[in-house]
Order: C-alpha cells, then structure tokens, then sequence
C-alpha cells in the first residue's frame, strides 16, 4: 500500500517548509537552545550563597569564631545585623532567606550547654529554599561546635554517631547534572507534538491538505509522511541537546549514544503520534496549539519528575503520571546521563513508553483523514 | 482631549463585549486559570517523602535494629528493603528500585557500647535525583544526629559534652510545618496572571491583523496611542477578573491566608498586569499572524517564568543571569505576591519592586505605539 | 462521465441541504461550468466528485467508479485544484511540480517531459526556482493548474479558479484549460463570474442547492430573445437616478448602467413603435443580444426592486466644485521595489471612481495609501481638504472604508457593531442611537439587530460593511473589491446603494476585478506595474483599444489591449 516514492515526496516538502518557514525552525532549533541553557543555568536547585542574615547581639569571640565559620562557608552569604528587629525587618521584608540570631548571652549559653544558644529564624514561604537552608545551618553549627569542642577538650566522643552520605552517579549533588537531561523532555515535546501539530493544522488552515487529499494517496502514507520529519528532526534536537549539555553545560554522558537514541526515538514515537493525532482533529492552528500545550507541554513540565517530586504527589495524580510517557522517558536521560546504560532499567521504561505510543498511533492512523 | 477618552473607552467597551459574549475566551479566562490552580496544588511539590530505602545490616548485635528503628520515620519513607550485600544495593540503586540504602557495619554495636570512637553509618543516595538526594541526605543526617546525641547522653556523661546536643533552635517563619502548598501556590497566582494576561494581549492586534478588522480600525479617526491604550486597559481588565477569581480560590479553597493588605496586594497586582499586557501587546503588534504571536508568546514566557525565581531561588543564577532577571517583571511580582501574602512586607520593601515594573511597562508600551505605526509604512 | 444520482448533502448546524436530491449527468469532452451564487452547492459538488466529502444519501460515480467506495480509483485519474490555494507556498515552482508528480505517481521517465511543457505553456519558466509565495494571484493559480493537470487527468475539476485574478491571466488560464480538453476529458469549472460562465460549453446553475438549469450558456438566455433593451442618450447626471426609476416600473426586469448607456431587460418582448416612448420617456432605445447574466438574474427573480434613498444627514465638508479625494503624486517604495509611482487623480463630489490594475499591479498599494493604511514615501492624499500627511486623523474621519475582506467584529452583535464603529467615528450618543436605527431599516438588519455579525449571511455582511463605512456621513466612500464573492443580485442592489451615495455627492474610489463592475464608474484609472497608464471614462478607454479588428471591443478587451500595451512600451 505504502509507495516509496511517494513517502519520501512528502517528507522531503514537509523539511523544506521546516527549513524555510523561520517560526518553524525557531521552534525546532532556537527554543530547545534557550530551554537547555535556561535549565543548566537559570535553574538550580543547589543553594550557594544563599542570603543569611546574622544578629550579632553578642561580640564575644566565641560568638565571632561562630559568625566566622558561617561567613566562610560557601553556601552562606552573611549579612550582618546589630539587632534582632533589623534582621527579623529584614527577612518579612525578602531581603535575607534566614535570619541567624545570636543573642548577647550566647558565649554563656554555648558554655553551660543550655539547649539552643542561638536561634535560626528560616523564611518558610519559600518551602523548599528553608528546608535546604535549615539543613546547612544546623549541620554548620554542629560542626562548627564540634571543631571548637575538640581544640578546648580534646574530646571527640560526644556524637556517638557519623553519618557518611555518598551520593553515587552526582557526588556534588549537582541539580544541574539532573536538570539538563530532563530538559530534553520538554523540549521533545514542544518539537514531536507542538510543531508537528502546527505546521499540520496550517496545511489545512491553508488549503493545501484540500490539495494533497485529492491525490491518490493513502490514509499511512499520510500518517508516516507528516510523522516520520518530525520524528527526525527531533531526533536531531534531542542529540543538539545531549551536545550541548555534555559539552558545553559540563554534565556527564556515561551511557551510550545507541541507548539515547533509542529511548529518544521511542518517546519521539509518541510525541509526533500525538501531534498529528491532534492536527487532525483540530485542524485549527489555536486550537491545536491550546491543545498541544495542555496535553504535552505542561504535563511534560509538571508530571514528569523533573522538577517536583512524583513520590510526594497525592496517590491519584501519581496514577495519572503512568500515563505520560515523560515520566519514563526522564527515568531513561537521567540514568543514560548520569549512571549509564542499564538496560534492565531502560528495557523496562522504553517499553512502558511503546506501550503508549502504539496506542496514540493507532488513534492517530485512524483519525488521519481521507476526506475532508 | 474629550473625544480621545471617547474613543478609548470605545475600544475598552467593544473588547469587553466580544469577551463577554465569546465563548471561546470565556474558557480560555475560567476554565484553565482553575484547572490548573488545582493540579498544582497538588502537583508542585519539592519535599521528599515515600521513598523506598534500603537496609544492609552487618551489625549483630541490638544497637543496629535499634538504630534502624528511630531511623525509619514516616512519610518519609514508605518501604524498607533487605538486602545482605553492596552488591545487591547497587544494582538496586542502579535499577531505580531504591532510591537510598543504609549500610550498617558490623563493629556498629561494639563501637557504641565501647563509646571510645563514633559509630560510622553509610548512607547511598542516588544521585539521578540531585535535589532529592540532597533534601534526604539532609533529613538523615539530622535523625542520625540526634539519636547520636540520646545514645551519647545515656552512655557517657552528659556534663563533660555541653552544647553539643542542643545544636541550633530553628524557628520556621510564615510557614512553620514548610508545607510546599502554602509556599507555592501565592507565586501560581502570579503565574497564571502572568499566562493569561499574555493570552488576552499576544494575540489581541495580532487577531484582528488576521480577520481583518484591524485595517477598519486604521482607517477609523484613532490614534495608534489611542488603540494601544485601549486594548491595554480591556486586556488588563480581563486578566484581573481572571487573578481575582485565582486568589479567591487560593484564599478560601485552600485556605492560605493573605497576610498583607489586599488593597496593596490588588495595587500591585493591577501594576503588574499593565506591565505584562505592554509585553504582550509589544510581541502582538510586532507580528504578523497570529503564529507568530503565540511564538512570541513561547519565546517570552518559559524564560520569564523560570528566571523568576519561581522554582529556584534567584541568588542561585550566575550573575550575569541575574543581571538579566532585573528586566523581568515577573520576578518582581513573583517575590511580591510571596511577601504579601505569607510576609506582610513592608510597604518600604515594596517600592524597589514596583519601580522596575513600572519601567517595562512604560518601555513596552511605546514600543508597542512605535511598532504599531512601523507597520503602516 | 460523471453521475450524480439522487444526491444530497447535509452539513451539520445547516437548515437545509447544501445539495438537494441532484441528479445529473455531465458528459466528458466539454468544459462545464458550475454557476451560481455563494452558498450555491458548487464547492460541494466538486469535493463530492473528488470523494473529499461523502454524500448524505445518493451517489456519485466517476467514469463508472463510485466516488466514496473507490475513492483512490477515482483520485487517480483526478486533477483538482480547490479555491484556496492549492499550491505549497514555501515550496518553488519546480518543486510543487515534482511534488504532485510523485503524488499522483508519474513515471519517472516522462517527469523532464511533461515538465517542460507544462512550464512552457504557463509561462513559468522563468521562474522555476521562485518560491510560490513570490509568485503573484495568476501566476500561483497557474501553478496550481500546472500541478492538477500534471498527470493529464480525466477529471479536471476547479474551484473558483479565477477568484482574484485579473482579465489577462484569466484569459490565459482558459486557454490552458481549453487546450486540455479532449473528447475524453470532463473538465469542471466552478466559477461565480458570469462572463466566464458564458465561455463554458455547457452550465450547471445552481441556486440554494437546487438546479435550476442545465444547457448550454446561450440556451438560458435564448428565452430572453427581444427582450433586452439599451437606452442610450441618458446624460450623466441623470443616468443613476434613471436607473432606479427604472427598475420600479412592472414591466422592467433589471436594469445596469453599461458606459454610457443602460441596459435593460422587459418581462416580455420589446415593442419597438411604443416602448421608447411609454416606458423609456422617448430615450433612443435598440434592442441588444441576450446575455448569460441577463438570463441569470430573470431565472432568479430579477433586481430587487425598492428605493434606495436615505437622506443624508450632514452636509458635505467639501463644497461642489472642490475635488473630495486628491491622490497627488503618490509614491510608495519597499526597500528597492517601487510599489506605487507617482500616483496622481481627482475625484470630485459625486463621482464613482474605479481603480483597475492586473495582480500585483500597486492599485491596493495605491488605494491603501489614500486610506491611510500605509505612509507614502514621497507624495500626499487629500481626503475632503485634509492631508493625510498632516492630519491623517480628520482625513480619516472623512471617509468610509469597506475593506475587501467582511472585516467587522464576528462575535458582535450587528447593533455592537454599529454602535462601536458609531463611537469611534465620534457621534454623540442620541445621534449615534438615530444613525443606527436609520442604518437598521435603510439596509434591511433589523432581523438580525441582535444576531452576531460572524454568523449572518453573506449578502448581509456586506450590507452590514456599507452600513458600517456610511454610518458617520462621509464625504467619500472607499470600496476595496467590494463585492467578490457576492451574488449578482445582491452586487444589483449593492451597486443601486452605491449610486444613490454618489447621487447625493459622496466621490466614491473603487477597485475591482469584475469588468461589468468597471461599467458602473464614472472614469477609470488602469494602473500597471506602479504606474497609471490610462485614466478617462469607460468609453474613453474603450475607444483607445478600437481596431479595425475589434469594433466595439468590450471593457476586459480594451482593458487587456492597455495591459498589453503598456508592458509592450516598459519593455522597450
């Protein structure tokens, strides 16, 4: 049924549009850019110099040493305070993240061993910023306590305990190492699905589809003709992607190009499905990209685990979350990034995401049109 | 004078009639703005919770299951599983079957009883989660600190180790249990002000370029300032009655309270929007279809909204980044909607805030007037 | 040959059938014209043939193969070219060639061939490696003709292919198709001007999805054998008005100003002895031959017969002898290319002046810069005195638009419109509440007072725009293509409100496409590669294209002759 020549007519114009139509070529080439670079740069999650406010009510050297040790912390940026109404003015008022206040009867207090000689006042309505601030802070006391414990006493036994933590695959803990691979995602699915279903619903907006219909062709033909650019082209964004986040970005690649192009093409496979799936239904520039962006881009931003935690999520929007193939294919860049290629884990993953692209395929086929 | 304010109000009204009787943008106004405060209620969330972990126990003797005991805290974790070697908990990590393990070594009793050295526990995270490895390394190290600090008391002298337990008193502000909800969804108000208030403007000249009415308004008597005024003001009427409806459900549906004054809340709020529409309205009248527009529109928004410090905090962003984030307005709303609204800021805090809105609003809106008149040449 | 078998064709949301219970036969080796006004069932009787669209009940078959059942067998032997354009724009001319040759599979082998003599017989070849987007309207319908005879179909069936193509190009996409047709062939031609219905072999009329003729183009005007008349002598002054008189009398079918002289047609035989002077007041009157459009507007009833008079409300800013609209000297350049050069024409009160030009021509430009649409680059308009450098904003508020395009607000309401375009040209509010009422009855809304404007009729859209361009009282009216798309009858009655603004001594620019149009002006400016080649009255034009070969040579003959000419003298 399928004529060659005729497939590889219609994916050769479908390029040429691409490549001369500069909004198209923006979406396929400029957005993925800025996207990368907006998530190795503008987003991280690593706290550094994160803005502290210190009330030094108390300038013993005990209350120094500890203010020093604070301010020569890297994660710290200390900014001083004579008096506690300033720096408590100071975090309602967004100027500082925390507030750390050390008060005049610090020393005595450090001394006799009262419980809490200094108070941390962490500015919770940024949630997740508090929670990281809070766990530097106490863990640069303690440490600072116990430097300062050992030099006095020589007495090394009072924790009974040592945690050695070892990250493995992102020893620093480096967001951006987890960040950039997820990028791709979304970038896939601004590229399989928004694209294709825009350059799609133009063709009928246009009146070229009317055209196109009245030849002899046929309903796969048609459905591999509009799938199968997009799908390269993709392809040719997710290793634009993988480049630039390994060499210019810095993240690690301990996988294999096979493994990436393999699960890239498999979540490719379900995006463009989806595209022309809603091109054909739309048929409506904005309407398809209303569509697009709500059933691809945000789910992809949101339900795919890159930024927020799928674990934390209410039991029924986890659910929803095996539906979107985001989910599975972040699981893929992140260990094909950062751990290698683990075929048990990837087999597993890429299969749940052919599951669903089979699905959307089907769907798509039989809602290409024939007629109008 | 008179007959120009005649006009715009001609403009604000006719806007505001095809809004109200257009279905379309009726759902584009209602529908999503509630939708998705709902789903991101949820949805956005940061904490680590449920995590399947990992235990190999070398330890023999009772201080190790003990240990493990005050370890597992829910909901922080979910599930513990077994295992007997580093092996089997490496490929575990590997397969995402677990996400952290704790290996306890087998002299873990003898060291706590002998109490001449600490104990050493280890904790594997996996990496892939970098912000989640970090959030649970941090949880752990604080369990592990503590109950290091109850055995130590029980076992050695508690005088001869002052302070050393007591650590700091951490005192969380405006949101003591850090519940990410009450965090996040004052900066989804002004997220999805900031998406629709894009929406009504982006395409709005955009729109009428394409069906053609935009040329029967050129030939009208208006002054490109008096069209660009108009569609500003109906545009950010339209966008407020949209914010209000998210606040209102913000408020009292999921009952995060403002704690600043709403009229200075709705002050800016309002400021705000102007801003964001000139933006709009800018990407709107520089394009000449409406796909160029919403391209516009994708161009300006990912950008915008994540150098806003929405997700991750600003001081965070190389300075050259942050540099840029000076020139968007959604940054300045961003931190303003949380310090209202969890904060009561200062209205002294306030006005640095305001002023660079105030100048993307001025900017955009005679590039818009300026561009408008570049395209009839 | 083509079966239509007790067809009929619903759409969803319609209240009646876009095709009801046709069946008929069409005949290969003919060209047949598919005729009617907007909203006939022409459009629905092409995508049915092309199996694009599958028929409610009924059935259509092909060359013995049934259209939504063997649909790829019919495609096959199918060319098709739909009204909006069926080429790729981003695409160059060769490669929207080779593009539909693979489609429609034609062997490698005679791809160069055929290629070659398509290009030749379009006159494409020069500008194969041009994208289709840079082509102008001809040439880019010539192209999509060029790409759905590229397999030498059996079928050929074109939507409107002539829509917004100047009289030289479409002239020359005649010829194409002409040549194309061998015993054969069934060629469908779907066409709402009724000068080209007249070149088809056979017609199809069609009329709210019904038939209402079938025969060749002189058969339906055969009836009207001795019964259209021209009146002639009638000064200028008085002919619009004679017009409408006309039209009131019982025994008048329909009435158009032709040049100088008016066409009319009788609801019996003319009688030679009596006729001047009992019911022409003793104009010289001779009868003429029966057109195809005679024949039209007499099957459908005839011209509307009512009066079209509103007084007018305010008086003329410009006084009699002042000219309204001054183009002087108009220039408009993008970047190197000279869109419009030095442009220069009067139109005083009270004059219809039309603007003709081929595609691409600069007479949008042109008219544009008269509206304030564009900036000249060198050059001034004058609309009632005010520049439109210097106070484009009261020059503006002295003219009425009527773009080409229904280009008011679809989601309101008629009265929101009117009321909206009311206060932006700044009537006061009780003045504006009068103006619209009066709008309201004068063009006949007030059925559709509080029906969105989007989802009116066509005909009422377009009297809506007028009503639109009108309400403030200007001194002049810019029409831009005002009526394509619209039915004969309806562009009747459009054209009686037009004459009755200019009888009250609003100057009226227009552009058109359609020739007959171009009779019902004053004087005619003919614009042709940015310059103005000619300007006079319609006779005037006419006279300077009479050859010995050509007599009495018709407005497109002269139209083209001037064309030709012009390019002729560019390219010396």
């Amino acid at each position: 049924m399928i004529r060659i020549e005729r497939l590889t007519a219609l994916i050769w114009k479908e390029w040429l549009q691409v490549f001369r139509d500069p909004s198209a070529l923006m979406i396929a080439f400029l957005l993925p850019l800025i996207m990368i670079f907006l998530f190795g740069y503008g987003l991280s999650l690593d706290a550094t110099s994160v803005k502290l406010g210190v009330a030094l009510e108390d300038s013993s050297p005990t209350a120094r040493s500890f203010f020093n040790a604070l301010d020569a912390s890297r994660y710290f940026s200390a900014r001083y305070y004579t008096n506690r109404a300033d720096a408590e003015a100071g975090l309602c008022d967004g100027d500082v993240r925390a507030v750390l206040v050390i008060p005049n009867d610090f020393s005595k207090r450090v001394e006799e061993g009262t419980l809490g000689p200094a108070q941390l006042l962490v500015d919770g309505a940024d949630a997740n910023t508090a929670l990281i601030v809070e766990n530097y802070a106490t863990a640069a006391y303690a440490q600072w306590s116990a430097t300062r414990l050992r030099e006095l006493r020589g007495l090394d036994g009072f924790n009974k305990i040592n945690l050695e933590t070892r990250t493995i695959y992102n020893p620093e803990q480096s967001s951006r190492n987890c960040l950039v691979p997820g990028s791709t995602a979304i970038v896939l699915a601004m590229i399989g699905t928004l694209l294709t279903c825009m350059v799609v619903a133009r063709e009928w907006e246009r009146g070229t589809m009317e055209a196109t219909l009245a030849t002899p062709i046929g309903r796969l033909e048609m459905f591999l003709g509009k799938m199968i650019p997009y799908f390269l082209l993709g392809l040719a964004a997710a290793l634009e992607n993988a480049a630039v986040a390994r060499y210019v970005l810095g993240v690690p690649f301990r996988g294999s190009i096979l493994a990436f192009v393999y699960a890239s093409g498999a979540f490719l496979f379900v995006a463009t499905a989806q595209g022309v799936l809603i091109s054909s239904v739309c048929r409506d520039q904005n309407l398809a990209s209303q569509v697009a962006l709500l059933s691809s881009f945000l789910p992809n931003y949101i339900l795919s685990g890159v930024l927020f935690e799928i674990d934390a999520m209410p039991k029924a929007l986890q659910m929803i979350t095996y539906l979107f193939p985001a989910r599975y294919y972040v699981v893929c860049l992140q260990t094909i990034f950062m751990a290698g290629d683990v075929w048990s884990l990837l087999n597993r993953q890429i299969g749940c995401i052919a599951v669903i692209g089979v699905v959307f395929c089907a769907a798509a086929i039989a809602k290409t049109p024939r007629r109008l | 004078m008179l007959h120009s304010v005649r006009r715009v109000w001609r403009i604000v009204w006719k806007e505001a009639l095809i809004a109200a009787g257009s279905h379309k943008m009726r759902v584009v106004l209602i529908a999503p703005p509630i939708l998705q405060t709902i789903i991101f209620a949820f949805a956005l969330s940061m904490d680590v919770q449920n995590v399947k972990i990992g235990v190999c126990n070398r330890d023999a003797g009772v201080e190790g299951a003990a240990f493990l005991k005050a370890f597992f805290v829910k909901p922080i974790f979910k599930e513990v599983v077994y295992y007997f070697s580093d092996d089997e908990i490496k490929t575990a990590i590997e397969r995402r079957e677990i996400f952290a393990a704790a290996i306890i070594p087998s002299d873990f009793s003898q060291k706590i009883l002998s109490g001449d050295e600490a104990a050493e526990i280890q904790l594997l995270l996996d990496g892939r989660r970098a912000n989640a490895a970090a959030i649970l390394g941090g949880y752990v190290a604080r369990i592990a600190q503590t109950y290091g600090a109850v055995v130590a008391r029980e076992r050695v002298d508690v005088r001869s180790t002052p302070a050393s337990v007591s650590g700091l008193t951490v005192r969380r502000w405006f949101n003591p249990n850090l519940l990410s909800r009450q965090a996040f969804l004052p900066c989804l108000i002004c997220l999805l002000a900031t998406t629709v208030a894009m929406i009504v403007s982006a395409l709005s000249i955009a729109r009428e370029r394409e069906t053609g009415t935009f040329e029967q308004l050129l030939v009208a008597p208006e002054s490109p300032f008096e069209i660009v005024l108009g569609k500003t003001i109906s545009a950010v009427m339209l966008a407020t009655c949209s914010t209000l409806l998210v606040t209102a459900l913000v408020v009292w549906g999921f009952k995060i309270p403002l704690q600043g004054p709403f009229w200075l809340m709705f002050a800016t709020m309002l400021l705000y929007l102007i801003s964001v529409v000139s933006v709009g309205l800018m990407i709107s009248a520089a394009s000449a279809t409406q796909q160029q527009a919403t391209l516009g529109m994708f161009l300006f928004l990912p950008p915008a909204i994540m150098l806003s410090g929405f997700a991750t905090p600003i001081e965070n962003m190389p300075s050259w980044l942050q540099c840029v984030t000076i020139f968007n307005p959604v940054r300045w709303e961003m931190s303003l909607m949380r310090g209202l609204f969890l904060r009561d800021m200062s209205a002294g805090a306030i006005v640095p805030h305001v002023v660079p809105l105030v100048v993307v609003a001025i900017l955009s809106f005679s590039a818009s007037c300026y561009m408008f008149k570049r395209r009839m040449e | 040959m083509i079966v239509f078998d007790s067809v009929e064709k619903s759409f969803p949301k319609m209240d009646r059938p876009a095709l009801d219970a046709l069946s008929i036969t069409i005949q290969p080796g003919k060209i047949t014209g598919l005729v009617g006004p907007d909203g006939a069932g022409k459009t629905t009787m092409l995508r049915l043939v092309a199996g694009l669209i599958t028929p409610t009940s009924g059935r259509v078959t092909a060359f013995g193969y049934d259209t939504t059942r063997q649909t790829r067998r019919v495609r096959e032997i199918l060319g098709y070219m739909p009204q909006k354009f069926g080429v790729y724009e981003d695409l160059t001319v060769v490669e929207n060639l080779n593009l539909y040759a693979k489609l429609r599979n034609l062997p490698r082998r005679r791809r160069r061939e055929r290629f070659e003599e398509l290009l030749e017989f379009t006159n494409l070849a020069r500008f194969t490696k041009r994208l289709a987007r840079r082509l102008s309207g001809g040439m880019k319908q010539k192209l999509a003709l060029a790409c759905a005879l590229i397999t030498t179909p059996k079928i050929l069936a074109l939507d409107e292919p002539c829509v917004g193509v100047d009289p030289l190009s479409r002239r020359e996409l005649w010829q194409m198709v002409r040549s194309q047709v061998d015993s054969e062939t069934i060629v469908l031609w779907s066409t709402s001007y009724l000068d080209e219905a007249e070149l088809c072999d056979e017609t199809i009329l069609l009329n709210d999805g019904n038939l209402v003729f079938v025969g060749a183009p002189k058969e339906l005007a055969s009836g009207l054998k001795d019964r259209v008349v021209r009146v002639s002598g009638v000064s200028a002054e008085t002919r619009r008005k004679y017009v409408s008189e006309l039209l009131l009398r019982p025994e008048i079918i329909d009435a158009t100003i032709q040049g100088s002289s008016i066409r009319a047609t009788l609801n019996r035989p003319f009688r030679p002895q009596t006729d001047p002077e009992t019911l022409f007041d003793g104009y010289s009157v001779a009868p003429t031959a029966p057109r195809f459009e005679d024949g039209f507007i007499e099957r459908l009833g005839g011209a509307t017969k009512r009066i079209f008079g509103a007084e007018r409300r305010a008086p003329l800013t410009t006084r009699n002898d002042e000219n309204v609209v001054v183009a002087d000297g108009l220039t408009k350049k993008f970047g190197d290319f000279v869109a419009a050069s030095d442009i220069s024409f009067q139109i005083k009160p009270g004059v219809i002046f039309g603007l003709l030009g081929a595609n691409g021509a600069g007479k949008s430009t042109t008219f544009k810069m008269l509206c304030g649409l564009l900036k000249p680059t060198a050059g001034d308009g004058y609309v009632g005195g005010a520049s439109l450098r210097r106070s484009p904003s009261s020059a503006r508020n002295r003219l009425g638009y009527m773009a080409q395009k229904f280009s008011l607000y679809s989601d309101l309401t008629v009265r929101q419109n009117l009321n909206f375009y009311g206060g932006v040209y700044g009537l006061a509010i009780r003045e504006r509440g009068e103006a619209i009422g009066r709008a309201l009855d004068e063009f006949d809304l007030q059925r559709y007072a509080d029906v969105k404007a989007g989802t009116i009729p066509l005909g009422y859209k377009q009297r809506l725009s007028l009503a639109v361009a009108t309400l403030h009282s200007p001194d002049a009216l810019f029409l831009d293509e005002p009526t394509s798309g619209v039915d004969p009858i309806a562009r009747r009655e459009f054209w009686n409100r037009v004459n009755q603004y200019a009888s009250q001594g609003v100057a009226v620019l227009v552009t058109t496409h359609f020739m007959d149009e171009a009779e019902y002006c004053d004087r005619l400016a003919l614009i042709l590669d940015g310059r103005k080649i000619a300007e006079g009255t319609p006779d005037d034009l006419k006279s300077l294209a009479t050859s010995g070969e050509r007599p009495d040579p018709t407005l497109e003959d002269a139209f083209i002759y001037l064309i030709q000419r012009g390019r002729n003298e560019g390219g010396r």
